[in-house]
């Protein structure tokens, strides 16, 4: 664990602190950032290649699978994700949970509304028999209730 | 406490120079962790920012299938294409700006935040042409829902791009003026951050605007 520093400016401008042990960060070998770009372009062209094709609804899936594994990458190797504390770890994931939580209970929401709310003219339909209720409710007020029983 | 005593103090402790601002308040190694966290923070309302737009056009790519679909076909994923290896190849040259950061070699610092800064104006470019063939075309935000998301989307991203770019620049003048060191690099640490969230953003908008309805 590094010592407690203090800031000294040097005398080419630069800020640096005394008894440092060790870097601040976590240092990489430059090969881990080629590889991570390489890996990054062979999944772009492999998104590409999957969407000339027609799978229905399976390329929306697929599209949105490569570039989810593509972002862990860059999360993980280039802003230094897989190396960080939890505290880190935990306020990177949680706005992800608040925004899958947000885009799934919309989708959801409108899923069961177009079956349990009427549409449009299903409404003005029963609206249409309502009213053809009323007028007959008027016409005879003395005999609303439901067919075969005696007004009262 | 005396006004000579506190001079003398901070005399003392700082050898008689005074780093910028506020750091000679705080230990350096937690300042570097505050402020990475602090970003960390910032990312997370961003991706609650661009997220609010994502939501929409998820809930709208359901409710208008068709229009969406007729729409996207509009665009030519070659651009898109493109413009994510441009984005892709100036998040590994800001990977590496922070890596020669992280040694203290303020010259490849500069130089790699040269590279950035040239993908994120390549990036630009494009996307004008892109905007500029769309208005030919008669193409504009309010045509439609989907295109209304798409300018909206990609507007909100080009933004964060130009911020991105300015940022990138004054990394390079401080890398010019050798304000870096193996112990004190943090500004490169946090700009990197954000540059590569911008490419994460990216990394979802191409998919989801140009090739989920491009075979259908």
């Amino acid at each position: 664990m590094a010592t407690h520093g203090t800031w000294k400016r040097l005398g080419n401008g630069s800020l640096l602190t005394q008894d440092a042990d060790e870097g601040l960060g976590h240092i990489l070998p430059q090969s881990v950032y080629l590889k991570t770009l390489v890996t990054l372009l062979v999944l772009t062209f492999i998104t590409v290649g999957v969407a000339q094709i027609d799978f229905g609804a399976m390329n929306a899936v697929i599209a949105i699978l490569v570039a989810t594994i593509k972002a862990l990458i860059v999360a993980s190797f280039f802003m230094h994700l897989k190396f960080e504390s939890k505290l880190i770890l935990l306020y990177a994931i949680y706005p992800i949970v608040l925004l899958a939580l947000l885009v799934l209970s919309n989708v959801g929401d409108i899923e069961v509304r177009e079956k349990t709310v009427p549409t449009f003219g299903e409404q003005v339909q029963k609206y249409e028999e309502h009213q053809k209720t009323v007028s007959q409710w008027n016409k005879d007020p003395l005999n609303h209730g439901t067919e075969g029983k005696a007004a009262h | 406490m005396s006004h000579a005593t506190t001079a003398e103090e901070h005399g003392e402790q700082h050898h008689g120079e005074m780093p910028p601002g506020h750091f000679h308040h705080f230990e350096p190694e937690q300042a570097y962790h505050a402020a990475k966290f602090g970003m960390w923070l910032f990312l997370a309302t961003e991706v609650l920012f661009f997220g609010g737009l994502f939501a929409a056009f998820a809930v709208f790519h359901y409710l208008y299938f068709d229009m969406f679909k007729n729409s996207a076909q509009e665009l030519n994923w070659k651009f898109g294409f493109f413009n994510t290896c441009v984005l892709l190849a100036s998040s590994f040259s800001m990977a590496l700006g922070v890596d020669a950061a992280q040694h203290g070699d303020n010259k490849k610092v500069a130089r790699c935040m040269v590279w950035t800064i040239l993908g994120g104006i390549i990036f630009m470019i494009v996307k004008y042409f892109e905007y500029t063939g769309k208005f030919s075309h008669g193409i504009y935000p309010w045509t439609n829902l989907y295109f209304g998301l798409y300018f909206c989307i990609t507007g909100l991203h080009g933004i964060h791009v130009i911020v991105g770019l300015g940022a990138l620049l004054w990394i390079r003048s401080l890398a010019k003026k050798n304000r870096f060191s193996t112990t004190y690099y943090t500004p490169v640490e946090v700009v990197g951050l954000y540059w590569h969230l911008v490419d994460l953003v990216w990394i979802y908008l191409f998919p989801l605007l140009y090739l989920i309805n491009h075979a259908h």
